[in-house]
């Protein structure tokens, strides 16, 4: 073993005792010079913002960015300028880039075992490289309440925990019908909960003790407090509603 | 790699920085180690004092501490990392800058010059016991030791234990609790205790309106990890309602192990009847700065700025720094409307310890109506932060422990610009007759 080989432990070590004391003190004297907010110029920074399970055992990552120019919207193709590695080079990312921070922008999905491994996404912005290294460490796994707290704020998150988005169900309707002689499609839209207590925002979203507030009807055959019902009669000719397969 | 190995990682790592860097400076000579005088300093005459006065409290079974030190047999596996510890003023916890503006605070548990000395010099003789005769009796911890703010009058806690799953996204549970009190009372000062204080970021409690009602709701309080609690100037206080229900704003992140916690807190009431004259506000100043956090990957020193008005004259009466792992300090300045300014306060940030540096009421700051509180905070997103959960990665604002923040929880009351002049003026008075007294 070389002397170099054989101290070299002790002067990393070395190095890591005597960190803390040249890092941890700063003064007011030493203040960092203040930013300047600039509105055009500067670069953009992709940002990961965690990662998200999928009920088919996949990941997906989630990417935001942060353009720096207060003004500046700036297109950036994908490509050398624009790109992820490993693989592809386009997984859904923004070309459009609008200025500051945009949070949760899309996501890319990636293996059941992609283990340990660093999803990079790169942006080249005038003249200035910058990258997001996706990962599926625990700290940044995502749900929807992170989400939802961080776009909307905090006082949603018991709303938002019962809230879905919003569906149709349509009543089975006549394999075949006439041309001209008019359809009647009936169904529900089923009303989440939270959205019959919605209140403004920053207002507190608790549980509530009491009673179920009474919801406001819909429709006259709105009876069911969590399915409202409707009736929609198509003129004849033609239909006004796209009715997805059952 | 998962956050349990993370965070054993990170314990050993810094535990190994700390034994190293005891080791490196035992045998140096210390400042201030000349001024512990040239006696043999001793543990049972010397350094248990020190220690029952601003370690014990912590520092004892089944407080917050990692280790005992409440005896010799406690304390002199420690010695060297009681000395490091001490003398860069890492513990006791307070990290306020003490060149810079306010000196004089509520419950400043810091050492003195003097008993760091006497700390310094003890574990560089090789932490000597001393005659047993000289030991100071026990001290005595009653359950009031366990509260910042001394005794609570009042004590409120959520419903039922919130258990945290070992792994998982952060957690906002929004916690109702009835307070179940029968008359109105005005809160002298007011403290939230986690039961496990590892899990919890945060707690932000606000006092529901009337019956319940969110659109009557007003703040009470707010708890960071480590924080100690809020202490109101003589005369300000805060009025909690007969029946009043609480909002508790949690915000839990997971350590690795499942953890059930069931948050407290605190009330120290002025006595029935009493009026103060002032109303203690607490709020978010300097958030602007927040929304434009850009923290560069592996950047150390990144300055945020944000300011905050004052509408009215206001005696300001605590400054609690609020970041998260990056945080490196942060500073208060008063600007004052005729563009005179003047810094008030700086400390190092240290996550584990988000401390409200209560000001003593003969130093705390007066400022008139239009000053500007300029909040200038500090990140370190290099790896050289120890605490830094992800150096590679780009970190701005947001309300996960990984993202990042930059404001500061102010309290003050208002005053009218008559009694800001009339305060600005004893003041005033009060300096020119006592030459010992500064700020």
């Amino acid at each position: 073993m070389t002397l170099a080989r054989r101290f070299l432990p002790w002067l990393v070590l070395g190095s890591l005792a005597l960190a803390p004391v040249s890092t941890a003190l700063i003064d007011a004297q030493q203040l960092p010079p203040i930013n300047v907010k600039r509105t055009t110029g500067q670069s953009i920074v992709p940002v990961f913002e965690g990662w998200e399970r999928n009920p088919d055992d996949t990941f997906s990552l989630v990417f935001g960015y942060m353009n720096r120019n207060y003004a500046e919207g700036i297109s950036v193709a994908v490509g050398p300028a624009n790109r992820f590695e490993p693989g592809d080079a386009d997984r859904g990312q923004p070309t459009y880039f609008y200025p500051r921070r945009q949070q949760f922008q899309f996501r890319a999905r990636v293996p059941k075992d992609w283990g340990d491994k660093e999803l990079i996404w790169t942006l080249n912005v005038n003249g200035q490289t910058e990258r997001a290294y996706g990962s599926l460490k625990p700290v940044w796994e995502l749900s929807r309440s992170v989400i939802v707290d961080n776009v909307h704020g905090n006082a949603n998150i018991n709303l938002a925990s019962k809230d879905q988005p919003p569906s149709l169900q349509v009543d089975p309707v006549p394999s075949s019908v006439s041309l001209g002689a008019g359809l009647t499609l009936t169904g529900a839209v089923p009303i989440p909960t939270a959205s019959r207590h919605r209140r403004s925002r920053g207002r507190a979203a608790l549980p509530s003790a009491g009673p179920t507030p009474k919801r406001r009807r819909r429709s006259s055959t709105c009876r069911s407090p969590r399915r409202c019902a409707f009736r929609q009669d198509c003129p004849r000719g033609g239909l006004s509603i796209a009715v997805p397969p059952r | 790699m998962r956050l349990t190995g993370w965070s054993t990682s990170l314990t050993f790592a810094i535990a190994a920085v700390v034994v190293l860097l005891g080791m490196s400076t035992v045998g140096a000579q210390s400042p201030g180690a000349a001024a512990a005088g040239q006696g043999e300093v001793t543990f049972t005459r010397d350094v248990a004092p020190i220690l029952q006065k601003a370690c014990q409290n912590c520092h004892r079974p089944g407080s917050v501490a990692p280790m005992s030190l409440l005896t010799y047999e406690d304390a002199r596996p420690w010695a060297r990392s009681i000395k490091q510890r001490v003398s860069t003023r890492e513990m006791p916890p307070w990290y306020i800058d003490r060149t810079v503006g306010v000196k004089k605070f509520i419950d400043d548990p810091s050492l003195s010059d003097e008993e760091i000395a006497k700390i310094v010099k003890w574990a560089d003789a090789g932490a000597p016991r001393g005659n047993q005769a000289d030991m100071p009796p026990p001290r005595q911890f009653a359950d009031a030791d366990k509260w910042a703010i001394g005794k609570p009058d009042y004590v409120v806690a959520i419903p039922e234990e919130y258990v945290v799953k070992a792994n998982g996204a952060d957690d906002w549970p929004q916690i109702e609790v009835d307070t179940q009190l029968t008359e109105d009372r005005y809160i002298k000062a007011v403290e939230t205790k986690p039961s496990k204080i590892n899990i919890v970021h945060h707690v932000t409690a606000y006092m529901l309106g009337e019956n319940g009602d969110p659109a009557g709701e007003q703040f009470l309080s707010e708890y960071a990890m480590g924080k100690n609690g809020d202490v109101f100037p003589e005369g300000a206080g805060r009025l909690i309602k007969a029946g009043t229900k609480l909002r508790l704003e949690m915000h839990y992140h997971s350590v690795g192990e499942e953890v059930r916690d069931r948050t407290q807190i605190g009330f120290v009431f002025y006595p029935k009847g009493y009026v103060p004259k002032r109303v203690a506000i607490t709020s978010r100043v300097g958030s602007g700065g927040g929304s434009d956090l850009d923290i560069p990957a592996g950047a150390d020193n990144v300055r945020t700025d944000g300011y905050t008005r004052m509408t009215k004259a206001a005696k300001i009466t605590g400054f609690q720094p609020h970041m998260h792992n990056r945080g490196k300090m942060q500073c208060v300045e008063a600007i004052y409307p005729n563009l005179q300014t003047e810094m008030l306060s700086c400390a190092r940030f240290n996550f584990g310890w988000a401390l409200v540096y209560n000001y003593a009421d003969d130093a705390a700051p007066l400022v008139p109506a239009g000053t500007l509180l300029h909040i200038i905070s500090v990140h370190d997103n290099s790896a050289g932060n120890k605490g830094n959960p992800d150096p590679k990665n780009w970190a701005g604002n947001g309300n996960r422990t990984i993202d990042e923040m930059a404001f500061s929880w102010m309290s003050w009351y208002d005053l009218t610009d008559d009694e800001y002049r009339q305060e600005v003026a004893a003041r005033n008075a009060l300096r020119a007759t006592s030459t010992g007294t500064s700020r």
